[in-house]
């Protein structure tokens, strides 16, 4: 029990600062709180009360003490003025015979103001002593002295007053009077004993209104003591104390009054004290009441307040902690759970269950909610790890896939990149890596334009529409076998051809995949033929000299010969003159391509550009038999060209109309403007170029394997040349053409030639 | 002034031609097989004309012509160059060097070459 107890009182002070056990105890501390006030008034208030009523007594009983003595002065005044008048009271005085008759006979009277007058004497002086003459009335040696004492000063008092105590209820006043005799000279005093029983019944009724209260008259005794006069309430004497200056009696007979609340009495108690002082009488007066009583039910007071101060703050402890052990621990505890289990613990250890208040129930409650979630929670991993089993499985597969196409992709020979709707380069294989020297991850997730670098051939980099993937990539247009210059990742120059075709998802673009070929080596092989051409050619050309011009010589001789000799140098001097014509067509072609061509604009009109042209083939129309026809469509104005280049480009096509057809075909030559274009089409229907041979009919030296097999002489030159100085010059040449049925070349050039940058 | 004819030309099979060509017309010729023969010769007589081929060993037509140049002497001799170059470039050369009248062997006959030095000359 009691560690259960400690317990308790642990966790109640481990929990003080928890709202709900705060919460309690304040409930508990505010009642005492407010009882403690409470009782702090009382007490205030109580003894203001007992002091406001001391001070009023005080008042009340100093003017009825007042009232009363002098009521005693006044008749014993009356009194002695009587006898003086009385006839009897000389003869008396003269005679001074006790036995017959006593001053208080004389009186007439027996009461003064109610007050039984208990006797009287007459003290008379011979030769200056005094004698008393009285009848059955003592008085003390003191009291005959006292009221000597008055003659001796030389001053005749009226009165004066001795108090007389024998017994603790017998206190009489003595007062006396002066006397005259018939001669109006004094004679003595007339001393009347007085039983003050008024006063007695004041100081009584005093006594009634508390169970302390007193009232004391207090006067100056004998040897210079304070005397009180009224017999005390709680001793049977007179109390005599000595003159401190701090006794209460001392104080009382100060001339100040005063009120104090607690001051020590004769019993040594301490009391409450009011006092007033009665000058004529030389009397102070003074009310008190045990501070004991005054106090005694505030005591009563404070006692129940703290019992119950006592009680509830047991009570209260105990509730507390109960309730802490009961309420906010279990709750307290699955908190704890809660939070466990947000970890992800398991092992969770919840508060008992067994209680039937709402605390168990919330318990029950989330005990079940707990156990539910861990099930779910385990059914759930459980999902998640054959998925993830099931997920392996399957990236695994993709896996091999990927790796089987990623092993497609590294062996293409060409690099290729695509790029996404953007221009930025989703992926590359290796040999675009290893044809621009850069790592895959240096191009990847970049833009294309900022990777590789195009350039043109005068080295501008492109952009824009003249950019093949960007246009592909607006435009949805194939760029097929583009050539340009581009850049590897050591700033080396070399050239490319390009191929940017567009990716298309439902009609829209979604990025582009570009086949880039490294052709240096190709541009090379081409460079080196040309120049072994030309520098063949050149050295050709000596021989073939010498040659040309003995045949010339042998046949200025020709008279002198056989016929057969004579056709034998002619056909000597007939070779010479194709050979000639090879050798410039091949030096000629090289010094287009290195465009080395000097060039000149000049005014030129190309109707009769053609017709001078199929003027020098008459001879081969006319042996052919062929009908050609030429046609000025739109009267097509003069253009500014160079003289030979255009004469080039036609001869070229026209020449190969001619000599492509056959015996007695038809060539249809037409001129025309389009645009700022000028256009010659020329139609024949010769022998037409096979489909899968037209994409080559523009490359130097190429022949078509239908011509070739016909026996056509050609060097396949003419249409390479004719195409290579359209481009140069701003144009184009395009053709349609069926192997057997013809062809129609279509040489489009603007009408003011672009003027190349001579190399 | 003789009728001379300074013929500078390596390939012999040309040279004759020219030689024996002219020779049939009277006219007498002097061969040198490069510039530097050719210069020799002039240092000891002046020719009518020069029939100059550009490419030789040792002093091309090219430096010959910037020789030629030098000497004010020379100025008044017709130069009929005959060579293989072709290109415009080359001929443009050789006029920017001295003026001259510039054949290409290949494209010319030999006649039309005789004609043109029997001009020349008178």
């Amino acid at each position: 029990m009691w560690k259960q107890k400690g317990d308790m009182f642990r966790f109640f002070f481990s929990r003080i600062t928890r709202q709900l056990e705060f919460f309690l105890l304040l409930f508990i501390l505010v009642p005492l709180l407010c009882l403690s006030i409470f009782f702090i008034f009382q007490a205030r208030g109580n003894s203001h009360d007992t002091s406001n009523f001391l001070a009023y007594s005080v008042l009340i009983n100093k003017s009825r003490v007042q009232e009363i003595l002098n009521a005693y002065e006044s008749g014993v005044e009356t009194l002695a003025l009587d006898l003086q008048v009385h006839e009897n009271f000389f003869s008396f005085l003269s005679v001074h015979d006790e036995e017959s008759f006593s001053v208080l006979d004389l009186l007439g009277r027996e009461d003064i103001s109610g007050d039984l007058i208990a006797g009287a004497a007459f003290l008379g002086y011979q030769d200056n002593a005094a004698i008393v003459t009285t009848n059955g009335f003592t008085f003390t040696q003191d009291e005959v002295h006292a009221f000597a004492s008055h003659k001796t000063d030389g001053r005749e008092t009226k009165t004066t007053f001795l108090f007389r105590n024998s017994g603790t209820n017998d206190l009489s006043i003595l007062l006396s009077y002066p006397f005259e005799d018939e001669q109006s000279l004094f004679s003595g005093f007339l001393i009347i004993e007085i039983k003050p029983s008024s006063l007695l019944e004041l100081e009584k009724n005093f006594r009634t209104l508390s169970q302390t209260g007193e009232m004391q008259i207090v006067s100056w005794g004998k040897n210079g003591n304070a005397q009180t006069i009224l017999p005390s309430r709680f001793i049977n004497a007179s109390v005599v104390s000595s003159i401190t200056s701090d006794s209460l009696y001392a104080k009382v007979l100060k001339r100040n009054g005063f009120l104090d609340r607690s001051i020590v009495d004769y019993r040594g108690k301490s009391v409450f004290a009011a006092s007033r002082y009665l000058p004529t009488h030389e009397l102070g007066l003074i009310v008190k009441m045990d501070r004991q009583e005054v106090l005694e039910p505030l005591i009563i007071l404070a006692g129940s307040l703290t019992l119950i101060a006592v009680f509830l703050l047991f009570f209260g402890f105990v509730f507390i902690s109960y309730f802490s052990s009961i309420v906010a621990k279990p709750l307290e505890d699955l908190a704890e759970a809660a939070r466990r289990i947000e970890k992800g613990e398991t092992d969770i250890r919840l508060p008992h269950t067994d209680a039937k208040n709402e605390i168990g129930v919330m318990t029950r409650a989330f005990r079940r909610m707990t156990t539910s979630l861990i099930e779910s929670n385990e059914a759930l991993e459980e999902k998640v790890h054959n998925r993830t089993a099931e997920l392996q499985k399957n990236f695994s597969l993709i896996k091999k896939e990927k790796a089987k196409d990623d092993a497609l992709l590294s062996s293409i020979g060409e690099g290729l990149v695509v790029v996404d709707a953007k221009g930025l380069i989703i992926m590359v294989n290796r040999a675009a890596e290893s044809i621009f020297t850069l790592r895959s991850d240096r191009m990847v997730g970049k833009q294309f334009s900022s990777v590789i670098v195009l350039l043109d051939k005068d080295n501008h980099v492109l952009s824009g529409d003249a950019h093949p993937v960007l246009s592909t990539l607006l435009t949805a247009k194939k760029a097929n076998r583009m050539e340009f210059l581009s850049k590897r990742s050591n700033q080396d120059i070399f050239p490319i051809a390009l191929t940017s075709a567009p990716i298309l998802l439902s009609g829209k673009v979604t990025g582009s995949v570009i086949i880039i070929r490294d052709i240096t080596r190709e541009k090379e092989i081409d460079r080196m033929k040309s120049e072994f051409i030309s520098i063949a050619s050149h050295q050709l050309r000596g021989p073939v000299a010498s040659i040309k011009w003995y045949g010339e010589l042998l046949g200025k001789e020709t008279s002198r010969m056989k016929e057969s000799t004579k056709e034998f140098v002619n056909r000597i001097n007939v070779s010479t003159v194709q050979l000639v014509a090879l050798i410039d067509d091949f030096l000629n072609v090289s010094r287009i391509e290195s465009n080395t061509v000097a060039r000149t604009l000049e005014d030129i009109e190309p109707y009769k550009l053609v017709q001078n042209i199929v003027e020098t083939y008459r001879h081969d129309i006319e042996e052919k038999g062929l009908k050609l026809t030429i046609k000025n469509l739109s009267k097509v104005k003069s253009v500014s060209f160079d003289p030979e280049s255009i004469r080039e480009i036609y001869a070229n096509i026209i020449a190969n109309a001619i000599k492509y057809t056959k015996d007695r075909g038809d060539i249809f030559i037409r001129l025309f403007d389009r645009g700022v274009t000028l256009m010659l089409e020329a139609k024949d229907t010769g022998e037409g170029i096979p489909r899968d041979e037209q994409s080559k009919i523009f490359t130097k030296f190429y022949r078509a394997s239908n011509v070739l097999e016909g026996g056509h002489k050609g060097t396949g030159l003419g249409l390479y040349t004719a195409h290579l100085l359209a481009k140069q010059a701003g144009g184009d040449i395009t053709f349609i053409s069926a192997k057997g049925k013809g062809s129609t070349f279509t040489v489009s050039l603007p009408r003011k030639q672009k003027t190349l940058s001579k190399n | 002034m003789s009728k001379k004819v300074l013929i500078v030309e390596d390939d012999k099979f040309l040279s004759d031609i020219y030689q024996n060509q002219l020779q049939k017309e009277g006219i007498e010729t002097q061969v040198a097989v490069d510039g530097k023969e050719a210069l020799v010769y002039l240092e000891k007589e002046n020719p009518r004309v020069i029939i100059l081929d550009m490419i030789m060993p040792r002093m091309n037509g090219f430096d010959f012509l910037e020789a030629l140049r030098k000497n004010n002497e020379w100025n008044d001799i017709p130069v009929i160059v005959l060579t293989n170059l072709g290109q415009e470039g080359d001929k443009a050369r050789c006029h920017e060097l001295r003026e001259c009248t510039y054949l290409v062997k290949t494209e010319v006959e030999i006649d039309r070459v005789i004609k043109l030095i029997k001009e020349k000359i008178s």
